[in-house]
């Protein structure tokens, strides 16, 4: 399956050639998630929610002390807290206030991309 | 080019892979092929630089140039601090080479001086010509010299700097704080709105009385305001009672708190309350969206850019996008965060436009501290949707801190700030 994706995507993206690690990142994400879910996790729309975290929560492994770093937890420990934090079971200083706006189905596909990275 | 279903999913899926891996993994910094869509983005600032990386994560075979005047870029988010001496300047200081170098943005330094959206080209000061199918504008603000304040030009803001660019005129300002006289008074001018850093100049009297409480404790800070309320002001007010009780004097406009005119000379500043003689004078001019969308066009009568809320399309010429404090985006406030925020948008929209795809719903958001004190820090923030052809604020999510909380809630939340700025640093310039 990846092999036949790949070669579709020379043709799809046309205009160059695909980037060797965005291709060995795109084998790493299939191999790890059911294929199922993988074209639902990194639509672009929920990309776009992905990387609204970041600009207040680090993607690296030293991420400063008080915000939390979102990589190296479960898809289901960040689950639990942005539903908890949505339904005020816990009460943060800002996450009560975005978990808000998001739906169910966006909390539980954010996390399941979040809970993959190391 | 008409893309089989197959091959839709599989680039969507490929730029998703690039996304994500971009945060995560360092970048892909392999050049683009020969043939790739040329995107220009002309302003190295928060929306930007943003802009820039995203538009390589989201598409590697994108060949994207930024262009910005300045080596290196000051950030105006915690040049308050610096002011009340809490930050060393250098610590606000940020360059290129991580966008070049591990993100593969083509990072020129120059000033981009006339835009022929006809060509699709753009010519630098020195002569050089970029091509482009796509261009991004985030060029930040132009200050209005002589407007609603006269007597107030480049030159007075020598004498009584406005520091709403970080750099060169935050250094003066900060050495005027440390020279002013015993007992004297630091004003700050407010402009009416819309400015850039909404509750910027509350931050700014905040930090300056935090300072002068103990280095000068019986001067006053002034704020003479074109304006009634201002951000966050119940958050504001309610510190300044706690911390700084009778420091901090609020002239709103109802009690003619605005200002018709500088005399850099006599140090004076003519308010319709009467005239003022301050020692440290701090005006920070009315504002419009940066020279170069201003002088191509690109702003309205309001001098703000309008743009589709959904791409950051500018509505007056084709092909060019607008983003960051120059544009109208609806409600959202002219910010850091939200220049960060337009900027991920706008160049999702930009890579689905490239491949002749409509493109999806958007989300955006403003989270935006202030510090009252380096342990009394608060926010607010606001959620958004494209919805109904326009961004749309998301009623049941966002909002303030809360007023009266425990001194550990606002330790906690300065905490917050001062990690959010090395946040949206790393985000925005790939740190
Ligand atoms: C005192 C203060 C405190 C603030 N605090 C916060 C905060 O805590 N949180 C927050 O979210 N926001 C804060 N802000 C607001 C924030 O600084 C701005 O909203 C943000 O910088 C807007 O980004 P931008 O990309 O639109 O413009 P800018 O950051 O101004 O970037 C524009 C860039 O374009 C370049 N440029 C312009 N014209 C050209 C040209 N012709 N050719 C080449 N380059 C060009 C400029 O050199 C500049 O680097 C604060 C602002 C101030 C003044």
């Amino acid at each position: 399956m990846i092999a036949v994706m790949l070669c579709t995507l020379e043709h799809s993206t046309g205009y160059g050639k695909p980037c060797y690690r965005a291709t060995v990142l795109l084998c790493l994400l299939l191999t790890c998630i059911p294929a199922s879910a993988a074209a639902d996790l990194i639509d672009p729309y929920h990309q776009l929610l992905i990387a609204t975290c970041y600009t207040c929560h680090s993607s690296a492994n030293d991420a400063p002390e008080a915000i939390p770093g979102l990589h190296g937890q479960s898809a289901t420990d960040i689950r639990d807290k942005l539903l908890a934090y949505k339904n005020d079971r816990e009460q943060g200083t800002m996450m009560n206030r975005v978990s808000k706006a998001l739906t169910d189905t966006e909390i539980d596909r954010i996390s399941a991309i979040l809970g993959r990275q190391e | 080019m008409a893309l089989t279903r197959r091959a839709f999913v599989t680039s969507a899926t490929l730029a998703g892979a690039a996304a994500l891996g971009g945060s995560l993994l360092p970048a892909c910094s392999r050049p683009p092929g020969a043939g790739a869509p040329r995107v220009v983005v002309i302003g190295g600032g928060y929306g930007g630089a943003t802009c820039a990386k995203y538009l390589r994560q989201l598409d590697p075979a994108l060949h994207v140039t930024l262009v910005e005047a300045q080596a290196r870029y000051y950030t105006c988010p915690f040049s308050n601090p610096v002011l009340a001496g809490l930050r060393d300047l250098e610590t606000t200081a940020l360059g290129y080479d991580e966008l070049k170098n591990r993100y593969g943005v083509n990072v020129i330094r120059g000033t981009a001086s006339a835009i022929d959206p006809d060509q699709h080209r753009v010519t630098l000061a020195d002569g050089a010509v970029l091509r482009y199918q796509r261009l991004v504008l985030s060029p930040g603000i132009r200050l209005l010299w002589n407007h609603v304040f006269s007597g107030y030009d480049e030159a007075a803001s020598r004498v009584m700097p406005h520091a709403w660019h970080g750099g060169e005129q935050l250094r003066l300002l900060k050495r005027q704080l440390g020279a002013m006289r015993r007992g004297g008074v630091f004003a700050i001018v407010v402009p009416g709105t819309p400015f850039r850093c909404p509750p910027g100049p509350y931050e700014r009297a905040s930090l300056v009385a935090y300072y002068l409480k103990q280095a000068n404790p019986r001067a006053k800070v002034l704020l003479l305001d074109a304006n009634e309320h201002f951000s966050k002001q119940d958050l504001f007010e309610e510190a300044w009672d706690a911390r700084y009780p009778g420091l901090i004097e609020h002239v709103p406009i109802s009690a003619g708190g605005l200002v018709r005119a500088v005399d850099p000379k006599r140090m004076t500043l003519q308010a319709e309350a009467g005239e003022f003689k301050v020692d440290v004078a701090n005006v920070i001019p009315f504002q419009q969206a940066g020279g170069l969308a201003v002088d191509h066009g690109l702003a309205d009568d309001s001098g703000w850019c309008p743009v589709d809320h959904q791409t950051f399309a500018s509505t007056l010429a084709p092909d060019i996008h607008v983003l960051g404090d120059s544009c109208l985006a609806g409600s959202m406030p002219k910010s850091a965060s939200s220049a960060n925020s337009q900027a991920k948008v706008c160049s999702q929209a930009i890579v689905s436009l490239l491949r002749d795809r409509e493109p999806g719903p958007m989300l955006y958001h403003n989270t935006c501290y202030s510090l009252a004190a380096p342990d009394y820090g608060f926010s607010i923030n606001a959620m958004y949707r494209y919805e109904d052809n326009r961004i749309k604020l998301v009623q049941r999510a966002g909002g303030l801190s809360p007023l009266k909380a425990a001194p550990e809630y606002r330790a906690r939340e300065a905490n917050y700030a001062r990690d959010w700025y090395d946040s949206i640093n790393r985000d925005s310039f790939g740190l």
